[in-house]
């Protein structure tokens, strides 16, 4: 089976040849061909060939188009930083002012240097692996963008004390956000990832959730032609999912290395996704032996979960990680099929 | 002492449900039949601590609830202390004290938060944002007289910054004059952190930042 096939049986609830797996490797590409991150983050076709290098090196059933979240905000002014050996990060947001936040200019797809960027990097990817591997666009929803354009300190206050601006904000994201998605998956992308960065347990209570959040989310998703993951980013999800599963062309879950998977599967149910959840950042701080037996338990916890992937959660698997780390994992779900036949 | 615990119950409520308006007006009507003293010492202090609890024993408070904390005191303090100095705040009768993220830090939330809860509590605060380098924390803090400086970093890759802070510390020979807090979301995942940047004490929230302050501020030998 590729990993196209073993995905789409995994929705479905079908037999494979073994467990799927998805690996945050959009920074890794880089090392992989030893790019500078700045021109990785900002030339396509270099971020392309970090991508064709990881499917060459790796394998993996999908390959992400960039994981790169202070990109959206920068699409709207906000100031990246860029590192030597990290992903990039937001140095200054576009306002800090919930009155400003409305007068931002919302970027034109088309003549936005970054979102063409974003855009024109899921069209090589998709170009050079689409034959046998799916395509992950990742993106962020309409509600967790404003944290990167005003930090998420400035989106609290916004979405606390005045929660008029915020949801009149995220009318216009909303529009932006339905465009984007269904452009990236014009571009050739199979799914949208979507990192909860900002409407997660550690940041907003229920009742926001319930009421600004989810209305504003299912306005988008229902516009969105094609899959969307929602992805937890660096928060546990399990106080969340269950209010999030029913939402329009959401099929699966990526949980954090805290969520208890039980938990996690009773919550979203039993026919969405459920990927999850060994520590992508921490990969390289373990033995390559360290890691097969953490996937192993993980692997052991749901054997007889139709709809489960092996996955990377949290932020990107580090530049510095040894390749037999990242090969253990794959290793150990091969091992895994063997030893249970 | 029934009334002070349904009042205490109700401001826990209005904080979990991250609404502001009804804290606040909690607290305005306990002032206007007990007087702001009592406010402080029956309602606001021991709510502010079982927050603190909640939020140091389980996950389950958000920043949102620890963000409206912080607010109700600040709003309690500008409606009721009358000694606001220019910038709104309450006249400062601690410190003065440094904080800032670590270079290469950008998320400030947690610094903001920590700032809010030490001018609620009393100190005069000097926030010097984010990407601060270990230099400008040392000038500041003798520019100033501070002798702890609060350090905030979110992720493992800018938290070990901090230990050039302490490298700058040993160079100016000012070892336990100038005291080290450190915090942030790395910190609460990883507490060993704290000693290999060369941290002298950290709190897990916001809201136990005062005690963590004085204890600081107490163990420096500065006179």
């Amino acid at each position: 089976m590729n990993g196209i096939e073993r995905i789409m049986a995994t929705l479905n609830g079908q037999e494979k040849d073994q467990t799927a797996v998805i690996l945050t490797l959009s920074l890794y590409g880089a090392g992989l061909i030893k790019a500078p991150l700045f021109e990785y983050y900002n030339r396509p076709e270099l971020y392309a060939e970090g991508q064709a290098a990881v499917r060459e090196t790796f394998h993996p059933d999908l390959i992400l188009t960039p994981f790169f979240i202070p990109g959206e905000g920068e699409a709207f002014g906000s100031v990246v930083k860029y590192f030597n050996s990290d992903a990039p990060n937001i140095r200054k947001p576009a306002t800090e002012s919930a009155e400003a936040l409305l007068k931002l200019p919302v970027p034109d797809i088309n003549d936005s240097t970054r979102l063409q960027y974003f855009i024109k990097a899921t069209e090589l990817v998709a170009k050079q692996c689409s034959q046998d591997t799916l395509i992950g666009s990742v993106m962020v929803s309409p509600i967790d963008l404003p944290a990167v354009i005003m930090g998420i300190d400035g989106w609290l206050e916004t979405i606390l004390f005045k929660t008029d601006i915020a949801r009149a904000f995220c009318e216009k994201t909303t529009e932006y956000f339905v465009k984007r998605a269904n452009a990236f998956l014009a571009a050739g992308a199979n799914l949208i990832v979507l990192p909860v960065c900002f409407c997660n347990p550690e940041i907003i209570t229920p009742f926001i959730l319930n009421n600004i959040a989810i209305p504003i989310y299912r306005e988008a998703f229902k516009q969105v032609k094609g899959p969307i993951v929602l992805h937890h980013t660096g928060s546990p999800m399990n106080a969340f999912n269950g209010f999030l599963k029913d939402l329009p062309n959401v099929i699966g879950f990526c949980v954090d290395p805290k969520d208890n998977l039980d938990v996690a599967r009773e919550n979203i149910g039993e026919h969405k996704l459920l990927l999850g959840n060994i520590d992508g950042p921490t990969l390289n701080k373990y033995s390559a032996e360290n890691i097969s037996r953490r996937c192993k338990r993980i692997l052991t916890n749901r054997v007889n979960d139709n709809h489960f992937i092996l996955a990377s959660s949290a932020a990107d698997i580090p530049l510095n990680t040894p390749p037999e780390n990242i090969h253990a994992i794959l290793q150990s779900v091969s091992d895994f099929k063997k030893e249970n036949e | 002492m029934e009334k002070i615990i349904e009042t205490r119950e109700h401001l826990v409520e209005a904080i979990l449900n991250a609404d502001r308006q009804t804290a606040n007006q909690l607290l305005d009507e306990w002032v206007a039949e007990y007087g702001v003293e009592r406010t402080i010492n029956e309602i606001l202090d021991p709510t502010l601590e079982d927050i603190g609890k909640i939020w140091e024993c389980s996950t389950d408070l958000s920043l949102a609830q620890a963000y409206v904390s912080g607010k109700i005191s600040e709003d309690f303090m500008l409606k009721h202390l009358s000694l606001s100095d220019d910038n709104g705040l309450p006249t400062d009768k601690k410190g003065p004290v440094v904080i800032g993220n670590i270079e290469d830090d950008f998320h400030s939330l947690g610094r903001k938060m920590v700032g809010i809860f030490l001018r609620a509590s009393g100190w005069n605060v000097i926030d010097l944002g984010n990407d601060v380098l270990a230099t400008e924390f040392i000038d500041k803090a003798i520019e100033s007289g501070a002798k702890v400086i609060g350090i905030s970093a979110m992720m493992y890759s800018t938290a070990v910054n901090i230990k050039k802070v302490r490298e700058e510390i040993k160079k100016r020979n000012l070892t336990n004059q100038i005291k080290l807090a450190v915090g942030g979301a790395v910190f609460r995942l990883r507490p060993e952190l704290v000693a290999e940047v060369g941290g002298d004490g950290t709190t897990g929230n916001a809201m136990n930042v005062n005690p963590l302050f004085e204890k600081l501020w107490n163990d420096s030998t500065i006179i």
